[in-house]
């Protein structure tokens, strides 16, 4: 047998080490725990150190700061029955000293967590039949004062005699609830980013600062799969090893080294063969410092194989519509064209004829013919114009309005031979931007009106008032026309409606404006008073010209 | 001085023609029915003041290419000529096109009626005469 004062100075010195220690911190409750038990092993092989245990329990009890960070202490004598304990222990198991009385080893079967209940005797049966020395093991207790499950961490061991025979058991046991609560979040968070990472259509490798792989997603494995062999290998062994798929892996370290290089993130394209059919990869490398220092590459992909089919198709179908629209324009403009050419020559021809020659009969056929041809080019002309405003896109441009105006005025005044007056008003600016030939068309019509439907009154005219308000332009059109009858107002923009048999109009007119309106984003608003005139007031947004 | 009609349709250029027989100048009127012929003409005729209308829509070569091939041809002299395009197009690329054009006078819709000659001849020049 050792002399025990060798040991007690060893304890002393331990103890020296514990004091100095402060107990508040986990890791340090950990590395105290486990000095503390390297000391219990040591002094287990001597059964008269009760006194230098008692010592260190007091002192420890009476460090104390919080008494779940402590470490409990028991003994138990196989011979005697008699068992010891300290407080520390019975506040971990949140219990009363007076409450517990001398069964502290019927309390504490009974404060073991049914679950584990089993295991724990089965490993304390096994010391006291010399299957083993020690064990350390984790398991749950509930404890007695609020019945809250916490885990401790024990450590038994069993003192033998001079025999061999156990004789006495000693143990310690430290609450690690705290511990292992922060270690279950942290095992929840890591599953959860990992099946984040997992579940991602995203193709991930993540190497550390010494080019190691350190992860790899299942999408990254699901089409390349030869990452797998070599996790935790450096990328500079792993293109020499990786014959196959060396150029993939060349292209990678290239890119890496950019990444790293410029420190900013790299995105390139890559195409790859996998199986017989070719991926489109859309490559992202991050390189991720933590306070100025390389800590990982993040390497992500996307497979954008789908996505190119898609827009090549959408590109094709465009340019497909584009010509077909084109085609459809010209088509358009061709039969307009041919369906007006005879008209215009039935048109000239009656223009040419000389009606002193003829008789009244004659003569009043001969106008309805006239006007039966005007009537069907101005039909032809409508129809153009409603194919023109649904099927062409917007174009915005700078256009100036009292250009316009006049221009579309001496127009129609020219080929109608019409006495009536124009003036033209504006707060501001005579330019606003919109689409030209809608707005011609909007104009033509307005004008083509109140032409039409003047009165016969001797002093007629047409007044274009434009205004700036705001975010809205505003363009009245007041005439002293014959007006409209309140019956009829209500219907006027609809489409093929005529006021009366007599109308010599389509009834596309005001339907193509109030479409344009539509396609303009503005509204058309009409107030009229049979006898005394229309107002109609046009409301535009404010456009900008997209530079 | 003379007119000159480019158009594919006969009746139109026989209406046109009569329209400018009614302005009272007496000048002589060629017509063509296409734009081949009349540069033919154009090529074979001494500078004198013109005055031409021209039509959009011909088959063969349209009045754009006729344009083209005259203001191509050095042999023809475009001193005297005052072109104008007169068509019943309505579409408005025509009309943009035709401001590429700086031969061109004017842009016409048919048909041609006597105040619109009359208000035309005032303002053509006559730089050779």
């Amino acid at each position: 047998m050792k002399p025990i004062s060798l040991d007690v100075v060893q304890i002393k010195n331990v103890f020296n080490s514990l004091k100095s220690t402060t107990v508040k911190a986990l890791s340090k409750r950990e590395s105290l725990l486990k000095e503390y038990q390297e000391l219990q092993l040591r002094v287990s092989r001597f059964s008269h150190i009760e006194q230098q245990l008692k010592n260190i329990q007091d002192k420890l009890d009476r460090e104390s700061t919080s008494p779940k960070s402590q470490i409990g202490l028991w003994e138990w004598d196989l011979a005697t029955n008699a068992s010891t304990w300290n407080d520390l222990l019975i506040a971990q198991y949140g219990a009363e000293k007076s409450k517990v009385g001398t069964n502290f080893y019927s309390f504490w079967m009974d404060s073991i967590y049914p679950a584990d209940k089993k295991e724990v005797m089965a490993n304390q049966n096994k010391i006291l039949n010399l299957e083993i020395d020690s064990v350390e093991q984790e398991y749950r207790i509930i404890r007695a004062n609020d019945k809250s499950i916490r885990y401790v961490k024990t450590l038994t061991i069993g003192e033998k005699d001079s025999n061999g025979q156990v004789i006495r058991l000693v143990g310690s046991s430290v609450d690690i609830s705290e511990t292992k609560k922060a270690d279950e979040k942290i095992n929840a968070l890591k599953l959860f980013y990992e099946s984040i990472l997992n579940n991602m259509p995203n193709k991930i490798l993540i190497f550390n600062a010494a080019s190691e792989l350190i992860y790899y997603n299942e999408s990254m494995l699901a089409s390349q799969p030869f990452w797998e062999k070599y996790m935790f290998q450096s990328l500079y062994d792993i293109v020499v090893a990786e014959v196959e798929n060396q150029v993939i892996v060349e292209h990678l370290i290239s890119h890496i080294r950019q990444a790293v290089k410029t420190r900013t993130t790299v995105k390139f394209n890559e195409t790859l063969v996998l199986g017989s059919k070719p991926t489109e990869l859309l490559n992202n490398i991050l390189p991720f410092y933590t306070a100025g220092v390389l800590e990982y590459i993040i390497v992500s992909g996307v497979d954008i194989t789908e996505l190119n089919l898609a827009q090549l198709d959408l590109v094709k179908k465009n340019h497909e519509l584009v010509k077909v629209n084109s085609e459809l324009d010209n088509f358009v403009y061709r039969v307009s064209h041919d369906l007006r050419a005879p008209l215009l020559s039935i048109k000239g021809l009656i223009s040419l004829i000389n009606f002193a020659d003829i008789n009244p009969t004659t003569t009043e056929y001969i106008k309805l013919i006239e006007s039966s041809a005007t009537r069907m080019d101005n039909s032809i002309q409508d129809i153009l114009e409603y194919s023109r405003n649904s099927r062409l896109e917007v174009k915005l441009e700078r256009i100036n309005i009292k250009e316009l105006v006049h221009e579309i005025f001496n127009d129609i005044k020219f080929s109608t031979h019409t006495q009536i007056e124009l003036e033209y008003q504006t707060d501001g600016a005579d330019t606003i931007i919109t689409d030209k030939f809608r707005m011609s068309t909007l104009l033509k019509n307005m004008s083509g009106n109140a032409i039409k439907y003047k009165s016969d009154l001797p002093e007629s005219f047409i007044k274009f008032h434009l205004s700036h308000k705001g975010k809205t332009i505003s363009m009245r059109i007041i005439d002293n026309g014959i007006g409209i009858s309140k019956a009829s107002l209500p219907r006027v923009f609809d489409m093929f409606y005529r006021g009366s048999s007599a109308s010599v109009g389509t009834g596309l007119g005001l339907y193509i404006c109030k479409e344009i309106m539509q396609r303009l984003n503005g509204k058309i608003k009409l107030k009229s008073k049979p006898g005394l005139g229309s107002e109609f007031e046009i409301l535009l947004p404010v456009n900008k010209l997209s530079s | 001085m003379k007119y000159i009609l480019i158009d594919d349709d006969p009746i139109i250029n026989l209406v046109h023609k009569r329209i400018l027989q009614k302005v009272a100048d007496a000048a002589p009127i060629e017509t063509f029915i296409s734009g081949v012929k009349a540069l033919e003409y154009f090529k074979t005729t001494a500078p004198i003041p013109q005055i031409v209308f021209l039509d959009i829509n011909m088959p063969e070569m349209n009045g754009f290419e006729f344009l083209d091939q005259l203001i191509k041809d050095k042999n023809i002299k475009k001193e005297g000529l005052s072109i104008y395009i007169l068509t019943s197009s309505l579409n408005n690329k025509d009309r943009e096109k035709a401001k590429h054009y700086p031969i061109l006078k004017g842009y016409l819709g048919k048909p041609l009626n006597v105040a619109a000659v009359e208000s035309l001849k005032g303002t053509f020049s006559a730089p050779i005469g």
